[in-house]
């Protein structure tokens, strides 16, 4: 597995909790903003120091353990307890003092000056001397560490742990001085020890005071040690007996420092350790069952359920209804045409259409849309309960199904976004169903000609029926025949007779069959059309309501979702 | 204190006083061991340590030692681990009874040490009735009582290991106790029980050790409920002692001014100094033996003992019950808080879907579209005269036209119904959730997701019961029909419509009322109102859909009451509603006067009764004469004398007027 260097690391943990504030437990993120913001700081200074933290309980010799590494009495040696209460740094090597400053240790000693006092930070004059003094630290040891010593992590002093534990956070490396007595301690094991679970390349624990155990004693405590820090979860981390007092595995300790600051790479490992943890963490809590698969199905599933709590297919149908109703004022049969008005316009009976008061009329043929839909909301009626029952469970149902797998802290988000858009719906849908045009006032231009021919038939059966009429009369009171014209149909070219029809005969009648003719193909026509027409409305209708919910529903959830999908990708990364 | 003399104080009545204490103590043990916590309220986790502490603080202590005043004295040593407490028990007696070793923990089951006279005392289940008993005699020789021997058998369940031992004066018992801070969890609940069950600690520690937080944890808890402590301080180089100087500090520091501290110095490698069979050389254990010796010896001074410890842990356990009393009270609060929260969401939907039947607001959209339908051609209709007759007349042309239309307008009722009843669930559901989310207790019963949404079996329930309340509706007008009144037209109408046009009134109906307001929905429902009046009378009318609604209300509050109780047995079942703190309260003030009475008649330990000398003395008793204040058996010394006297007047009046009665 290719590793991928600590800036990428620290900069993958912030991505994951960047995606995750807000969702995640506030704790879990807080502590993965101070890794970041630890790794950030750290990165920032001296990167040639290596910081080595001798941790410990009371009485344990930390103290005594520093003394021998620096071959000098740096701390003080007590047998009352607590002793150290501020820690102690020796420092081997230049430009360490920013990285002091930031660790907050105001106790430092430059192990080129051979003096014990307590020193003040900054003594640039006597760095050119301490650089060529440096050789002179101990066994190996030439530049490049600071060696601190904390004071007790198990004190009744409660200032005293909390600075311990300050430190133990930001060293780079954790050497944990035990002694025979305390090895076994709780405060150890389980508030320290386990904390650091996984990162065992940057735990090294020293059993100090090996000279009061005979060597059997020592093997045995040593085994019964390392059987407790693998139960840590520290399984690796290295373990040495050492004795501060006589020397004993003092040089293998001493080693050991020498090397992890000659590699430089302790702090680089601690952080990345850290990052790894905390981004571990964040992966756990994001879960890890695969982002549901249903999305696109679900949102079908969504704007069906959002065009029946918005009523399109009634709307579609009352579109046909209304289509079928105006064609039939148009193009009917003129005797009969009235019965329709009769019926009532299905489109303003669902507030779609305005009423006939005197602005616009549908009687007429020249009823008009809103030409503002966005004004006219006031047009339908404001809360209809049954609507936003229906879609507030389609959108919980959307959301529940697309949620689904994702860590509760996440659909609780997600599900808090949608109540908002639940709150919202009915309006928006309303909205949406006005806002689209359903072509109320749209007239084909063949109705015009097709009424205008109908009264043309009427009236020639008019002509016709009066000529007739007018016939009749002069016949009954026996005045001089009306001249009737005759219209000659020649047939016996085709093997029939000559047909003679009176014009005005031919009038009447054929006006009238012509009429109700072309009512029926009109009726037949208006209802393709209405069809048509219907299913043309019921698209757009279905864009809108669409519309809204992706507005309303898909975005914010697929923004949560899309958070979640990131979150998970960085913490991989800054897991990996 | 009372005054003695002020209240003389025969032994009757002092019996009686300490009986009356056990009583009460016994209600109070057994109200504490009904009282449950299960509520994650704020500080719940340290009542519940609290409540089980008090428990066996009870049942190892204060009701054992009640009930048998003569017991002998139990001495728990305890300490940290490594600070070589197996090693002082075993150069106490002078042999070795408990393993000591170099891995930590060593001692994993608790021995107890007694001369073989006071078995009776603890063979049985009198303290520490937890405890399994495992006898062995004496000596632990060599095999099979190693330190692995021990980790092996720390497996099963916590058993105390009872040794008879004839170095003990009778009167005096020997606990030796599992590390109180070991990484082993199991051995430090084991060693705080068994330090609740002492008379008296003697609590050992170490010189790198003495400033551990753990060990002064417990010794200010000790310090709180006054038990009587003794420190030892073990394992002090040559050069160190400057240390019990600051552990003296320490102690007073901790109000803890008043107990012995002992120092042990470190075995030496060679010498007098050495350790002889892993027993501490006789002399430097002489001045706890004597002291110790002294205490089982002197039935006199192990009664102030005794007493002390008592006093301390009826107190501890009057404050303890008292704060119980209060977490308890706080459960209840936080069961109604819950519980109320659930009741006020389901009744706000309950509300929901009245107003959502109300108005007339179902009736719009579809309903409205198909009630049309049904009814006829909407302009025409209306443009026609309301005269009763004409449109009863233009109603039945219709329906006996197109009869079928009936089921569709029960349809879209039947569905807007469906949806305001599941979104009104759903949305009681939410909230409730919500609520319970945010409050701590609620927080853990909630166990996931699953109580933030209705169960998907609820659309099914809820269908049921809107087809339930349709055929209530069909019932109805079909049981007006029947009356005398009604029948020919009800028949000539149809039971569907007549039931249709009931709903439609129903829906369009405000609060139970009908007539002016049915106007609202658009004179939908006039029709409807007109139609059934025609055929039942306006009275009968009014009446049917007043029933009809009281039946749906029913329904509808039936489905939102399951709703609720899926949250309601969650509480139910950790039966938190009646756990209130009043009768832990009750008993704890009564044991407090209890305590106070028997206080003030308790007589002078019966001086007839010392039993005569027997059993041995520990290891290096009597060899020890300090100079500052000699102390051998039989005789209190220095620092017990300072005890009782700051403990108040009476005792040291008492013995006054004794050794002036001596003089």
């Amino acid at each position: 597995m290719s590793r991928i260097d600590l800036a990428d690391r620290t900069a993958a943990l912030e991505t994951a909790v960047v995606a995750a504030s807000g969702r995640l437990d506030r704790e879990l993120l807080d502590d993965a903003r101070a890794v970041v913001k630890r790794a950030r700081e750290r990165g920032g200074l001296s990167a040639e120091h290596t910081v080595v933290a001798l941790a410990g309980a009371t009485g344990s010799g930390k103290s005594s353990v520093l003394n021998a590494v620096a071959g000098a009495e740096i701390a003080t040696v007590g047998v009352r307890r607590p002793t150290t209460s501020h820690p102690v740094a020796a420092v081997w090597g230049d430009g360490a003092g920013p990285l002091l400053d930031w660790l907050e240790v105001k106790r430092r000693q430059e192990m080129a000056v051979p003096d014990d006092g307590e020193e003040e930070p900054a003594r640039p004059a006597r760095r050119g001397l301490a650089r060529l003094r440096a050789r002179r630290g101990p066994a190996g040891i030439s530049t490049g560490l600071v060696l601190l010593d904390l004071p007790d992590h198990d004190s009744v002093v409660v200032e005293h742990r909390v600075r311990a534990e300050r430190l133990v956070e930001r060293a780079d490396l954790l050497v944990w001085v035990v002694d025979p007595q305390k090895y076994a301690d709780a405060a150890l094991h389980e508030r320290y020890l386990r904390a650091l679970a996984g990162r065992s390349e940057v735990v090294v624990v020293v059993l100090n005071q090996a000279d009061r155990l005979s060597d059997a004693e020592t093997d045995a405590m040593l085994a019964d040690l390392r059987r407790l820090v693998a139960a840590d979860g520290l399984d690796g981390a290295r373990v040495l007996a050492v004795s501060a007092v006589t020397g004993r595995g003092m040089d293998q300790l001493k080693g050991l420092l020498a090397g992890a600051a000659a590699r430089r790479e302790a702090a680089t490992a601690r952080l990345a350790g850290d990052a790894r943890a905390a981004a571990q963490r964040i992966a756990d809590a994001c879960g890890s069952s695969p982002a549901s698969r249903t999305g696109e199905r679900a949102a079908g599933e969504l704007v069906d359920a959002l065009e029946a709590a918005a009523g399109v297919p009634t709307v579609a149908d009352a579109v046909a209804a209304a289509h079928r109703r105006d064609a039939h004022l148009a193009t009917g049969w003129p005797v009969t045409r009235w019965v329709s008005r009769l019926k009532r316009d299905p489109l303003r009976r669902l507030g779609l259409r305005r009423a006939p008061d005197g602005t616009a009329t549908d009687g007429s043929g020249t009823a008009t849309g809103p030409e503002r839909p966005d004004l006219v909301r006031s047009s339908l009626p404001t809360t209809r309960p049954a609507v936003r029952a229906a879609s507030a469970s389609a959108v919980r149902r959307y959301v529940d199904e697309v949620t689904d797998g994702a860590p509760d802290p996440w659909v609780l988000v997600a599900r808090a976004r949608a109540q908002d858009a639940i709150d919202r719906m009915p309006g928006d849908l309303d909205q949406a169903v006005v806002g689209t045009r359903l072509e109320a006032a749209r007239r084909p231009r063949w109705w015009a000609a097709v009424g205008a021919l109908q009264w043309l038939f009427l009236a020639a059966a008019v002509v016709g029926l009066l000529w007739l009429g007018a016939a009749a009369a002069v016949e009954y009171f026996r005045l001089p025949p009306l001249i009737l014209p005759v219209l000659t149909v020649d047939l016996t070219d085709s093997g029939g007779g000559v047909l003679e029809v009176p014009w005005p005969t031919l009038l009447a009648v054929g006006g009238l069959l012509a009429g109700l003719l072309l009512a029926l193909v009109a009726r037949v026509a208006a209802a393709w059309g209405a069809r048509r027409r219907a299913a043309r409305v019921r698209r757009r209708l279905r864009e809108s309501v669409s519309g809204v919910a992706d507005r309303l529903v898909r975005v914010p959830v697929g923004d949560e979702l899309a958070a979640l999908a990131r979150c998970r990708a960085a913490a991989a990364i800054a897991a990996g | 204190m009372t005054d003695p003399d002020a209240t003389p104080a025969p032994d009757a009545r002092d019996e009686a006083a300490a009986r009356e204490l056990v009583d009460v103590l016994e209600t109070l043990r057994a109200r504490l061991g009904a009282l449950r916590l299960p509520l994650e309220t704020p500080g719940v986790g340290a009542a519940r340590a609290d409540l089980h502490q008090a428990v066996d603080q009870l049942d190892d202590y204060l009701l054992p030692r009640l009930r048998a005043e003569r017991a002998p004295l139990l001495v728990v040593v305890g300490g940290s681990t490594g600070a070589g407490k197996s090693t002082l028990v075993n150069s106490l007696l002078g042999e070795p009874v408990s393993a000591p070793g170099v891995l930590r923990p060593t001692t994993r089951a608790p021995v107890l040490v007694h001369h073989p006279l006071d078995a009776r005392w603890f063979s049985t289940d009198r303290v520490l009735p937890g405890l399994a008993r495992v006898t062995s005699s004496g000596d632990l020789s060599g095999a099979g009582v190693g330190p692995g021997a021990d980790r092996s058998s720390a497996e099963g369940a916590a058993a105390l290991r009872l040794v008879a031992s004839e170095a003990l004066p009778q009167g005096l018992a020997l606990l030796d106790a599992p590390d109180i801070d070991s990484v082993e969890t199991a051995n430090r609940e084991l060693s705080a029980q068994l330090l609740g069950a002492a008379d008296l600690w003697l609590f050992v520690t170490t010189a790198a050790r003495y400033a551990d937080a753990v060990p002064w944890d417990l010794l200010a808890q000790a310090a709180r409920r006054r038990a009587q402590v003794a420190i030892v301080l073990d394992r002090v180089d040559p050069g160190a002692e400057v240390v019990a100087e600051d552990l003296r500090r320490m102690t007073a520091e901790h109000g803890l001014g008043d107990a012995r501290v002992f120092v042990l110095a470190e075995a030496a490698e060679q010498g007098p100094g050495a350790l002889v069979d892993g027993l501490l050389p006789e002399a430097a254990v002489a001045e706890i033996a004597t002291w110790l010796s002294g205490l089982g010896g002197d039935p006199e001074a192990r009664a102030r003992v005794i007493a002390a410890t008592r006093d301390g842990v009826v107190d501890d356990l009057v404050r303890r019950a008292v704060a119980l009393a209060e977490t308890a009270d706080g459960q209840q609060v936080a069961d109604a808080r819950l519980r109320d929260a659930v009741r006020r969401y389901h009744a706000e939907a309950l509300e929901q879907v009245e107003a959502a039947t109300s108005d007339g607001a179902l009736l719009r959209g579809e309903v409205l579209a198909r009630w049309q339908d049904f009814v006829g051609t909407g302009e025409f209709f209306r443009s026609v005269e309301a005269g009763v007759g004409r449109v009863r007349d233009a109603v039945a042309r219709f329906f006996r036209g197109r009869p079928k239309e009936a089921p569709q307008v029960e349809q879209a009722i039947a569905h807007g119904l469906e949806s305001v009843i599941l979104d009104a669930a759903e949305q009681a559901a939410e909230r409730t959730f919500t609520a319970w989310r945010s409050d701590g207790a609620g927080a853990a019963l909630l166990d996931g997701l699953d109580l933030a949404r209705v169960p998907a079996a609820l659309r099914t329930e809820v269908a049921e019961q809107i087809r339930g309340w349709q055929e209530d509706v069909l019932g109805l007008v079909r049981e007006q029909g029947a009356s005398r009144r009604g029948t020919a037209r009800a028949v000539s109408f149809g039971v569907n419509a007549l039931g249709v046009s009931l709903m439609v009134i129903v829906f369009a109906s405000t609060a139970g009322l009908t007539g002016a307001e049915i106007g609202i929905a658009g004179g939908t429902a006039i029709v409807a109102q007109k139609l059934l009046e025609a055929v039942f009378g306006d009275e009968a009318v009014r009446r049917l859909a007043a029933q009809a609604k009281e039946r749906l209300n029913g329904r509808v509050d039936a489905v939102l009451r399951g709703q609720a109780a899926r949250y309601t047995a969650q509480l139910d079942a950790l039966g938190t509603q009646d756990t209130g703190g009043d009768g832990v309260r009750d008993a704890a003030h009564r044991v407090a006067a209890a305590a106070r009475a028997e206080r003030a008649a308790r007589a002078l330990p019966d001086e007839g009764a010392t039993r005569p000398w027997s059993g041995g003395l520990l290891r290096g008793a009597g060899t020890f004469r300090p100079p500052e204040a000699p102390a051998g058996p039989g005789e209190p010394s220095a620092a017990d004398e300072a005890a009782p006297a700051r403990r108040g007047g009476w005792w040291s009046r008492r013995r006054s007027r004794r050794e002036e009665g001596d003089r």
